[in-house]
């Protein structure tokens, strides 16, 4: 086998090139932030009609909680659904900056979870572990790692078909962005609203589905 | 002739502090409109337009490419770079500026060279003695010389005998006094690692 191709052959690979040129429509960011958009409020509906709506809806809305939980995942899905859109564009390489936000989120967490754990009612171990409610916890880890799979799905389709220059990072952007869609189109159904909770659980089912996009889905997008 | 003055601006102080690479790729503003037109017109499904264009890359990428890889690798970059350009073609936005876009695939396409030296570093060694003509590929690869200069001495010192000056692994071994194995090693190791700082640059642009 040569080492050096024969003369010409670039000259061939242009000429086919161009012969196989076609029109093509060039991307919109706009549509794509769309299309993700319509995601999240079709995995809302979903989860709704799934799930169903929590009992006391009508009294959640005016806690504080709530709408920190819910203004949490929104904001989430937004990160992800805005890294995972920018990466696309070759010409775009700020996802190395998002790695020190992510960093940042990671050394949150801890505090967060110890702010939680004194904030609201009842010290000890034994009111912790009740708070925690594991049962529910696993429940919604399940919940959100599952139904942020077709959301994964349809952000890889979306990533074929740019040009992601950064293959690993655009998967874990992906993968972070499909849980917090997931978690965020769980909000109304879940009842959970106390932080520790939220943080434990919700920050687990994200992690878990940010690494596994991590793992399983560069192959699936280089090109 | 637009690629005439399409420059690739590569810094060599930037190596001087290895922490902190400044690496700035950029594209002449006259040409980089002037293909940014022509790539609008290839979307529009134009065949002049974008044999035009794809002629006036091709130097931009050769130069692009020599100063990176090995020259037995950069004839298969430059056209792993324009079957890029071609199936990626819609992911250019007309109203955004050219040069950008053209090199961050120029660059991905340079990482998966590296990449794939590293995987295949094995198999091609052999063939690496019959390339020639090194004199070449040692003065041109500047940001390769770089970037050597980032790794480990031993590791630099196998890549740039075999893959620079096209010695084969037993000339190698001979010339640095260990033994074949273990040069084979740390060859292997240093592309791999190689490929991984590439991608790192990004993280001090």
């Amino acid at each position: 086998m040569p080492i050096d191709p024969p003369r010409g052959e670039t000259d061939r690979l242009i000429d086919g090139l161009v012969a196989d040129l076609a029109p093509v429509e060039p991307r919109r960011w706009q549509r794509e932030a769309a299309l993700i958009a319509i995601a999240f409020i079709a995995e809302s509906l979903a989860a709704a009609a799934m799930v169903g709506v929590r009992a006391d809806m009508p009294i959640a809305v005016t806690e504080a909680a709530f709408w920190w939980k819910a203004a949490s995942l929104v904001l989430v899905a937004a990160i992800g659904s805005t890294a995972v859109v920018m990466s696309l564009d070759p010409a775009i390489t700020i996802l190395p900056r998002l790695r020190r936000l992510a960093t940042a989120a990671a050394l949150l967490m801890p505090l967060a979870l110890a702010a939680g754990a004194l904030m609201g009612g009842g010290a000890g171990i034994p009111a912790l572990v009740a708070r925690l409610d594991w049962h529910g916890g696993i429940a919604c880890v399940r919940h959100v790692a599952a139904t942020a799979v077709p959301i994964l799905a349809l952000l890889v389709l979306l990533i074929r078909r740019g040009a992601p220059t950064d293959p690993a990072r655009t998967a874990a952007a992906a993968g972070f962005a499909s849980a917090g869609i997931s978690a965020a189109g769980f909000v109304a159904s879940c009842p959970h609203d106390d932080p520790l909770y939220v943080t434990l659980w919700y920050g687990l089912a994200v992690l878990i589905v940010t690494g596994a996009a991590r793992l399983l889905l560069p192959r699936l997008i280089r090109w | 002739m637009f690629a005439a003055i399409a420059q690739d601006h590569v810094s060599g102080l930037a190596f001087a502090r290895p922490r902190t690479p400044v690496r700035v790729v950029t594209v002449a503003t006259s040409s980089d409109e002037a293909w940014a037109g022509l790539m609008a017109a290839a979307q529009r499904g134009e065949a002049a337009p974008y044999r035009r264009l794809l002629a006036e890359l091709r130097p931009w990428l050769v130069r692009y490419f020599s100063r990176r890889l090995p020259s037995a690798q950069i004839d298969d970059a430059v056209q792993d770079t324009l079957i890029a350009i071609h199936s990626k073609r819609h992911t250019f936005e007309p109203e955004r500026p050219f040069g950008p876009w053209l090199a961050g695939i120029a660059r991905y396409k340079w990482i998966d060279r590296l990449r794939s030296l590293s995987r295949h570093a094995a198999d091609e060694l052999p063939e690496t003695l019959a390339t020639g003509d090194h004199e070449n590929a040692v003065t041109s690869a500047i940001v390769l010389q770089g970037l050597l200069a980032m790794l480990k001495p031993a590791q630099a010192e196998a890549i740039r005998l075999v893959k620079i000056d096209g010695l084969s692994i037993e000339e190698a071994a001979a010339r640095t006094g260990q033994s074949e194995s273990l040069v084979k090693v740390i060859f292997h190791l240093g592309l791999g690692r190689l490929a991984r700082l590439v991608e790192a640059q990004a993280d001090a642009d």
